[in-house]
């Protein structure tokens, strides 16, 4: 019998561990963006950069999350994100102007700047914007 | 005897460099609050990491990932040694210094140990005492510039063991106990030894994405360069500890020589009066 809630960790190198108690979470996952409900069997995964969504009844809340790992054990989560931004914290004209010089040097490389990088940096703006967004998948 | 010009002198000397040492006293106690936060967020985070890749070392039996695995024993060790960048943080990287002395003697007496030093002071230092010298890391103060090191040194340093270079790789650093206390800390980081856990956990299956494989590849990796990072931030923290202890102290001590030397001063002005004194008077008698 699995339970009504899950308890989700979150932490980064710059923050300090956060507990959420949630009922659905949605995870940007490496090979897919994938849905957690209670009950979720265990998995053991590598995040991309992307949304994370943490859903309490009538409450959301929204991460940008750049890469890390997601430890999935029925009830609980533990995120280990190697940098997560909470919405709330996101400059969003910063992250629309870095999506759009991303843009620049993915149309025009430049010596020194990779398109990959550029790449990065376009994935990295646009899930701030999304987050900022409250963007659903 | 000094005269009553060379006192005042000195005290106007002692007393500026009080004000120096009080300045250093209160920079060091605003940069170790933020290097303390620092490396409390830090903490946490470094320790799941290394139950989250204990765990899945331990399930998935991957004892074959040539991080793990023993290397060809050669007799060549690598130390990575944190020191710091500035000085005047009392015996912080002498401390370090001669901790790395002894344990290249005492613990590794027969092997051929290959510093790689992060910070100028006791870069400075071990030069002169060692050889075997790898690469020097420098101006570890600016804040981003702490983790492209740490990523760089354990890149170096997986590849030498990996080539089979090295044997072992170890960090010596001073682990941040409080403001006031500093241990000088040896740890292993290669070959990555797994801890045991209890039965019950290891029971439990996963789910791999990706694959068994490259999820531990990538998690190791990062697992690395998370303790290399956090050692430099313990270091960090520990430096503006020392830092503020040693400029507290100075400042005390200069207090202290303020006031005997002001004593001074009052007896040899005193004595001046009474000669001025006896003069006047001798001379008014003789008339």
């Amino acid at each position: 019998m699995a339970a009504e809630s899950l308890t989700i960790e979150l932490c980064s190198p710059t923050q300090a561990p956060i507990e959420y108690t949630a009922e659905e979470v949605v995870l940007p996952g490496s090979e897919g963006v994938m849905t957690v409900l209670p009950g979720h069997t265990f998995v053991l995964t590598t995040l991309k950069t992307g949304v994370l969504i943490i859903q309490n009844g009538e409450e959301y809340d929204f991460f940008a999350v750049h890469g890390g790992f997601a430890e999935i054990a029925q009830d609980r989560i533990k995120i280990i994100a190697d940098q997560v931004e909470h919405a709330e914290n996101i400059d969003k004209a910063r992250a629309e102007a870095a999506k759009t010089r991303a843009e620049e040097s993915i149309a025009k490389p430049t010596e020194g700047h990779s398109v990959e990088q550029a790449e990065a940096a376009m994935a990295r703006a646009i899930a701030r914007i999304q987050a900022h967004g409250g963007e659903h998948y | 005897m000094a005269t009553l010009h060379d006192i005042k002198r000195r005290i106007g000397s002692v007393q500026s460099t009080q004000k120096i040492t009080k300045a250093m006293k209160m920079v060091a106690a605003s940069k170790l609050k933020r290097a303390q936060e620092a490396i409390t967020t830090a903490r946490p985070y470094a320790l799941s990491m290394r139950d989250l890749v204990n765990n899945v070392a331990l399930r998935a039996d991957l004892v074959t990932h040539p991080l793990m695995a023993a290397a060809t024993p050669n007799g060549k060790i690598g130390v990575v040694v944190v020191s710091s960048d500035r000085g005047l943080c009392g015996a912080f990287n002498s401390n370090i210094v001669n901790a790395t002395i002894e344990h290249i003697q005492s613990t590794f007496p027969d092997k051929t140990v290959e510093l790689t030093l992060v910070g100028k002071k006791g870069a400075e230092l071990l030069q002169r005492r060692h050889d075997h010298l790898g690469e020097i890391y420098t101006d570890i103060d600016a804040a981003d510039s702490v983790h492209s090191i740490a990523t760089d040194i354990m890149g170096g340093m997986s590849k030498k063991y990996v080539d089979g270079e090295l044997e072992a790789v170890y960090c010596l650093y001073n682990k941040f106990n409080s403001a006031i206390s500093q241990e000088v800390t040896l740890e292993q980081l290669l070959p990555f030894e797994a801890t045991e856990m209890s039965e019950g956990e290891r029971d439990t299956d996963y789910l791999y994405e990706p694959s068994e494989e490259d999820l531990f590849e990538a998690l190791l990796v990062r697992h690395l360069n998370i303790q290399m990072h956090r050692m430099i931030c313990e270091s960090t923290a520990s430096e503006h500890g020392a830092r503020m202890t040693a400029m507290e102290s100075a400042t005390t001590n200069a207090g202290e020589m303020i006031n005997s030397l002001t004593l001074q001063y009052n007896r040899a002005r005193q004595s001046a009066i009474t000669t001025e004194l006896i003069e006047v008077i001798s001379g008014a008698e003789a008339l």
